[in-house]
């Protein structure tokens, strides 16, 4: 075959390998950069607000279970009669508000969360569940308050039901939503990885092929240097570079985003159930006027705290595992006072556990969301990261790539025109 | 205010909180004080590295910090003394700010330059939220306040701050009613009773509108101000409108005209705040503070951040000082209203005499009963309508 030959064929198989390698190229950045913004619209939301769902649930369980406590026989002047709106007002408001406000929240989470999932279905179902756990929670514990204000010994089993609605409904639905989000997460990460790896190969053969080729030249010609094809040669070798360091960027953020975020976030949020499981024994406790140890829960609580505590990375997440634990101190002493008190003096446990054991519990409730927030935050700014490395891929890697096109055809065609 | 006034003034505090104690039930329906405290942590003087920046300006309402019997904050054994002493950074305090209106506008304006001229301002909470929900509040340095976990979980819950990242209360205080018990040939109970005609023109209701529309939901309209309806506050506003264009009400109250109202004459009832009211002592020890028998507004004043603070460390610093309980009830015991830190309780007792009787006040630390019958104005879902009674209520009177 003649040089010109060589050099038309030559032409032809390097544009056709630049011109895929554009196409994956793109392809891999788009669905990378996808994957990235899926990840930051729709999973990381979806996830974060499943752990505020819980926290919110949490905390209406507990002000409603105070509420129920601080309508007790005493207070009632009639226990046959309908206390009056004034009285009522009075009597179990504070408690109550502060379970509306939270069931309200929750409620508002869990829409944002349904909004957020995208088109996971077993996800939807998972939240649909909670949204309607929360119906049935709602319900048992309006019966419990309406038996309760009528002095009716049924209350309390509407409040044993509505408890156990959070432990039997929403805790596995939430489980669930958290098992269906890492997941997703995975995926996403994954996303555009075998793309990715085709076009860092063929990326590599048209390099390969373009310094072959200028070997080639430089033999034929003594000149070493095909400018046109020099730059070919550059622009190639960046979507290469461009290609490796967004993927591994990419990569890297997300991985950080999922060891530093989101297991910090799953790890908190077992310990938030945990924490919100012993209220909910101390809750019983109280309504039935049983001493039980709840030393092997507290230890549990213990372990997990100081298993967030050494995890910590940064000053700000140690600060907020301190406060944690210390909050938590202060509330598991007041429980343990409540607890060995709930069989011999039901009323002080109850007129305890509504004075203080319940603000420290919501002390200690906010403190894991806080602890929570600050994981939601590195998660964020992880995922963001992701995103940000490979926003910009397809498009600087198919203008890099139209100009190793064009300067390809124009280094062969310098070469060619020396023939004629 | 005079050297003398400051020192009668700080006896007032103590015997008009103390008397409220003594008294107990009778002018506040008031129980046995066992308000919610718990332990808490004090934090040894930790070597925090500021920098260099150990200087910080703070904007306050006047008379909210312990003074020297010559008016001075920076007095020796005070707050600031202690603070400069202990962590090294001196405060540049400005108690000048005046009211959630127009000192809201003045504070808006100084924290809207680069850097903002204030590293903490203390507006009240509703106007925090505003802060807070308009990202013009720095995130707190929370490694730098290991006492934050001294903030009573009560604060904790409010919905634009959970867990109060954004602002730490500084205190807490009522909205009820003080009246000179010898003007009245009956006792004053209920905020109903500031409506009677036979009172025309001799009291006068508070200048914020929330807590005035608040107290008169309470009384009137059944209502819950801790979750208000549009059609409640409004009633409520329609029903002060109508007795201020009867001329039922004097000027209205706040930090700087109460003394001066009440003094003269000019009315004889007010709706006012509870640590203002301990500052009449020195001069009217006959006037008596009441949490009235359909309830009262609960408010607080919370310490905030501006967004590109150029002294946030040092901002920290001096929020983990004041949450420390020992100089939290150093401040309690000069300001007279309650304090959001947990802990001062037990450090008043600690300090014994006239401070541990402090720590029996039902007005500081009341107790689960009184608490019950406190609401904190929750916003109005329509946001435009609280604005418009807000403005409203600004013109009324004038």
């Amino acid at each position: 075959m003649s040089t010109p030959a060589m050099l038309q064929r030559a032409n032809t198989y390097l544009l056709v390998a630049i011109a895929i390698f554009a196409a994956l190229s793109t392809l891999a950045g788009v669905l990378w950069s996808n994957a990235a913004q899926a990840t930051a619209d729709n999973t990381a939301p979806a996830l974060i607000g499943t752990q505020r769902v819980y926290s919110r649930v949490a905390e209406a369980n507990a002000e409603a279970a105070a509420a129920h406590l601080s309508i007790g026989a005493e207070t009632l002047q009639e226990p046959s009669a309908q206390l009056s709106v004034q009285a009522l007002r009075i009597v179990d408001r504070v408690n109550r508000n502060a379970y509306l406000v939270a069931l309200e929240q929750a409620t508002v989470e869990g829409e944002e969360v349904s909004a957020s999932i995208g088109d996971d279905d077993q996800a939807h179902s998972a939240i649909q569940d909670v949204n309607l756990a929360l119906v049935t929670f709602t319900g048992r514990i309006e019966a419990a308050r309406a038996l309760n204000l009528r002095a009716i010994p049924d209350a309390d089993d509407e409040l044993r039901a509505a408890i156990d609605v959070v432990a039997s409904d929403i805790d596995p639905a939430i489980a669930v939503l958290n098992t269906e989000g890492g997941e997703k997460l995975e995926r996403e990460r994954k996303s555009g990885r075998e793309v990715g790896w085709a076009a860092l190969a063929l990326g590599i053969v048209t390099v390969g092929g373009l310094l072959l080729l200028q070997r080639g030249l430089a033999r034929r010609t003594n000149r070493v240097f095909n400018i046109p094809l020099v730059i070919a040669t550059v622009c190639v070798v960046a979507v290469v570079a461009l290609l490796i360091s967004a993927s591994t960027s990419r990569s890297g953020s997300l991985s950080s985003a999922s060891a530093g975020g989101l297991d910090a976030i799953v790890t908190t949020s077992e310990l938030q159930r945990s924490i919100y499981e012993f209220h909910s024994d101390l809750t019983l406790q109280v309504i039935d006027g049983d001493t039980r140890s709840l030393a092997e829960s507290a230890n549990f609580i213990d372990s997990g705290i100081a298993t967030l505590r050494s995890g910590a990375d940064s000053t700000r997440e140690r600060a907020a595992a301190d406060a944690l634990a210390i909050r938590w101190e202060r509330y598991r002493a007041t429980a343990d006072r409540i607890s060995t008190s709930a069989g011999r003096n039901g009323a002080g446990a109850a007129a305890e556990f509504r004075d203080r054991g319940v603000p420290e519990f919501t002390g200690v409730n906010l403190a894991v969301e806080s602890a929570l927030s600050d994981n939601e935050i590195q998660f964020q700014n992880g995922v963001n990261a992701a995103t940000d490395a490979v926003r910009l891929v397809p498009y600087v890697a198919v203008a890099l790539l139209i100009l190793a096109a064009i300067s390809t055809v124009i280094g062969i065609q310098q070469r060619l025109g020396e023939y004629r | 205010m005079s050297q003398e006034s400051y020192a009668r003034r700080q006896l007032s505090r103590r015997r008009f909180l103390g008397a409220l104690s003594a008294a107990g039930a009778g002018a506040m329906g008031l129980g046995a004080t066992a308000g919610l405290s718990g332990c808490s942590v004090g934090v040894d003087d930790g070597s925090v590295d500021l920098g260099g920046r150990n200087g910080l300006t703070m904007l306050n309402w006047a008379d909210y910090l312990d003074v020297g019997d010559d008016g001075d904050p920076y007095y020796e054994g005070g707050t600031l003394d202690q603070l400069a002493s202990d962590r090294l950074v001196r405060v540049d305090y400005v108690p000048g700010y005046t009211d959630n209106s127009e000192g809201f506008e003045s504070l808006l304006e100084s924290i809207a330059v680069s850097p903002p001229v204030y590293d903490i301002v203390v507006p009240t909470y509703w106007r925090a939220a505003e802060l807070v929900n308009t990202s013009r509040a720095e995130r707190l340095p929370i490694e730098l306040i290991p006492n934050h976990v001294n903030i009573d979980p009560a604060y904790l819950t409010n919905s634009w701050d959970r867990g109060c990242r954004f602002q730490m209360p500084w205190q807490a205080g009522i909205t009820g009613i003080v009246y000179d018990p010898a003007k009245f040939d009956t006792e004053i109970t209920s905020v109903r009773d500031l409506f009677a005609p036979s009172l025309a023109g001799r009291v006068s209701l508070v200048a914020e509108m929330r807590e005035a529309v608040g107290m008169v939901m309470l009384a009137f309209e059944d209502g819950d101000p801790s979750r208000p309806t549009s059609q409640g506050a409004s009633a409520a506003y329609d029903r002060i409108q109508e007795a201020y264009f009867s001329s039922q009400f004097g000027p209205k109250i706040n930090s700087g005209n109460l003394a001066d109202l009440l003094g003269e004459g000019q009315i004889d009832a007010a709706l006012a705040w509870s640590g203002d009211v301990s500052l009449l002592q020195a001069d009217r020890p006959e006037l008596q503070f009441l949490v009235p028998e359909e309830g009262a507004i609960q408010w607080f004043d919370t310490m905030v951040i501006p967004a590109g603070a150029a002294n946030i460390a040092a901002a920290g610093v001096f929020m983990d000082f004041v949450y420390d309980p020992e100089n939290a009830a150093r401040i309690t015991e000069w300001v007279g209203y309650m304090s959001p830190v947990l802990g001062v309780q037990e450090a008043l007792m600690r300090r014994g005499g006239d401070s541990a009787a402090l720590a029996q006040s039902p007005l500081l630390f009341p107790d689960g009963e009184t608490r019950s019958r406190l609401f904190t104005w929750a916003g109005l879902d329509d946001l435009t309508l609280e604005r418009q009674l807000d403005a409203n209520y600004n013109r009324l009177g004038d």
